[in-house]
């Protein structure tokens, strides 16, 4: 059975307008959170996120799979992120603003940004495309052409720095406690196949 | 937040988006359901200032009269040679993988760098095997690929199927990707002279697909040399397999390499606890891959640059990684035994590697 978004995306290959823009609209918050996780300011994202509909709006006639519209719209969407960073030669900066007379709704988006900001540049996109798009790892691993195994791991690296800032819990986890220093630094001939020999 | 269900919960809320990004895509959405016009301007530092967009779905609007002119001026300047795109890969290789002329020569009699060319041709469309660079298991081949100089080609232009075998026999897996130069951070692609360049990283394989679910296992004691590496690819194209009108012709290349490889390795037993709490087992860096095994600990330890003899720290690129196994969503005991490998976009140079720093320690290796 069809998803609502399927059927939408169906009309806007037969040519409906305005279900192309309801697709777009309904999908702006996650092109404007990937965008963001790899552009460092908002008119380099708003740029992206801009072409991205120009050039989906041009293409979509060619999609077959309709199932596929959000992976495809996201990969549109990376790749001008790239080509963007490509010609402008920019780094990540981190800059935003909130003026003066922020309201709660300005600092939901600061707060967001923040988030990304406080996470390693190699684990922004992926755990937006993880969290936010609900991507498998399988689809992030094609979708930016990495290998799953990479993917995982940078998975894994970004929700233990997440967790680190914001405390959240992890099951079966011995509490670390201070060990005194029992290696040193020697040659020392051990099983690699069973965990927690002495030495 | 104190769950990771609270944390994915709050990554989806919805956030109140910049008036710029509001205003742009509102201006966007109106043009698509207007038709073509000037995109209004709304920022005036925006690329978009005053960009016409053509609305209509049959002219592809990067590609106007004059820019295809400009293109074909360009193009009869460039230079289209295969001794002179050999030169652009060679001083990309040098430039991205650290070596220069004088340590090409060992990096060539140790069987690191090999540059027997393997070819095919079909549709005019030209599939060149320009260098390999194999280390132990790990393996790096760098493709050439060149197009009628009328035919439209960027870094998405990709096969939509690539097949590799080990053999004959396995079946293995590839990052297949456009070249980076990661010192412009340029794609290896020449629109103009239509040539691109596509590289990916594989290790060897030990385990037989036949088309049932039988899983593929990377053998890292079973080197590269000596082996046969069989590179089908078919239907050339831009944007992947779901556009199919996008497909720029229609073909099969198919290559044989014969590898050759270099089974030099540096390898270290080191029992040692680091300041961040991770005990280190075991370092095994080659000339394009780094490993390192540790206890879990609760994190993940980082490896990141290494020391050479004259005191010179350098970064390690990474490339393409297995890390740790994390399919039981990224939670394991505590002590477990992990190992953590890479390749590297660059070529170590271990014979005078002293050093390397994990979690920003140092890490004496004695060889």
């Amino acid at each position: 059975m069809e998803s609502f978004m399927e059927k939408m995306v169906l009309l806007a290959i037969q040519g409906d307008k305005d279900a192309f823009v309801k697709l777009i609209q309904d999908s702006t918050q996650g092109m404007y959170k990937v965008a963001r996780a790899i552009l460092s300011n908002e008119e380099d994202v708003v740029d992206a996120m801009q072409e991205t509909t120009m050039i989906c709006f041009e293409k979509i006639t060619s999609l077959k799979k309709p199932q596929y519209f959000k992976t495809w719209l996201i990969r549109i969407l990376i790749n001008q992120c790239n080509d963007i960073i490509r010609k402008a030669k920019r780094e990540w900066i981190g800059e935003t603003y909130v003026s003066d007379t922020s309201t709660t709704a300005e600092m939901d988006h600061w707060e967001f940004v923040q988030i990304l900001q406080g996470l390693d540049e190699k684990y922004r996109l992926i755990v937006i495309l993880y969290y936010v798009e609900e991507l498998k790892v399988r689809e992030i691993a094609k979708l930016l052409d990495m290998r799953v195994s990479t993917v995982k791991t940078r998975l894994a690296r970004g929700r233990e720095e997440l967790r680190v800032m914001y405390g959240i819990s992890k099951k079966k986890v011995v509490q670390r406690t201070e060990e005194p220093d029992l290696y040193s630094n020697h040659r020392i001939v051990t099983s690699i196949h069973q965990k927690g020999e002495s030495i | 937040m104190r769950t990771e269900q609270e944390l994915k919960r709050y990554l989806q809320n919805e956030i109140t988006l910049p008036d710029i990004v509001q205003q742009g895509m509102a201006d966007t959405l109106t043009h698509v359901t207007r038709g073509s016009g000037v995109l209004k301007q709304y920022d005036t530092n925006s690329r978009l200032k005053g960009k016409l967009y053509r609305i209509l779905p049959t002219v592809h609007w990067k590609w106007s009269g004059m820019r295809v002119a400009a293109c074909m001026l360009i193009g009869c300047l460039a230079i289209s040679s295969t001794v002179g795109a050999y030169s652009l890969w060679k001083h990309f290789a040098q430039k991205n993988y650290g070596y220069d002329e004088s340590q090409e020569m060992q990096l060539k009699q140790d069987n690191v760098i090999n540059e027997n060319v393997v070819q095919d041709s079909n549709n005019g469309v030209l599939v060149e095997c320009v260098q390999t660079i194999a280390v132990g298991s790990y393996a790096r081949v760098m493709l050439k690929i060149t197009v009628p100089k009328d035919v439209q080609i960027d870094s998405n232009t990709n096969f939509e199927k690539v097949i590799l075998r080990e053999n004959d026999k396995y079946r293995v897996q590839a990052d297949f990707r456009t070249a980076y130069d990661w010192d412009t951070n340029e794609q290896m692609v020449d629109s103009d002279n239509g040539v691109l360049y596509k590289e990916f990283c594989l290790q060897t394989t030990d385990e037989y697909y036949n088309g049932k679910k039988s899983k593929r296992v990377s053998n890292h004691d079973k080197s590269w040399a000596g082996q046969k590496l069989s590179i089908e690819m078919t239907n050339l194209s831009e944007y992947g397999k779901d556009l199919e009108d996008s497909r720029i012709y229609k073909g099969t290349w198919k290559l044989d390499i014969k590898m050759k490889a270099s089974t030099k390795k540096l390898k270290c037993k080191v029992q040692k606890k680091l300041k961040s709490g991770v005990t280190i087992s075991d370092i095994c860096l080659t000339s394009i891959s780094k490993s390192v095994e540790y206890e879990e600990y609760g994190g993940a330890p980082s490896m990141d640059k290494y020391e050479l003899e004259d005191g010179t720290v350098k970064e390690f690129v990474e490339s393409m990684g297995s890390g740790e196994e994390v399919d039981n969503d990224g939670i394991y005991e505590t002590g477990e035994l992990m190992k953590q490998e890479f390749m590297l976009r660059q070529i170590v140079d271990i014979d005078n590697v002293v050093a390397v720093y994990i979690d920003g320690e140092r890490v004496a290796l004695e060889q």
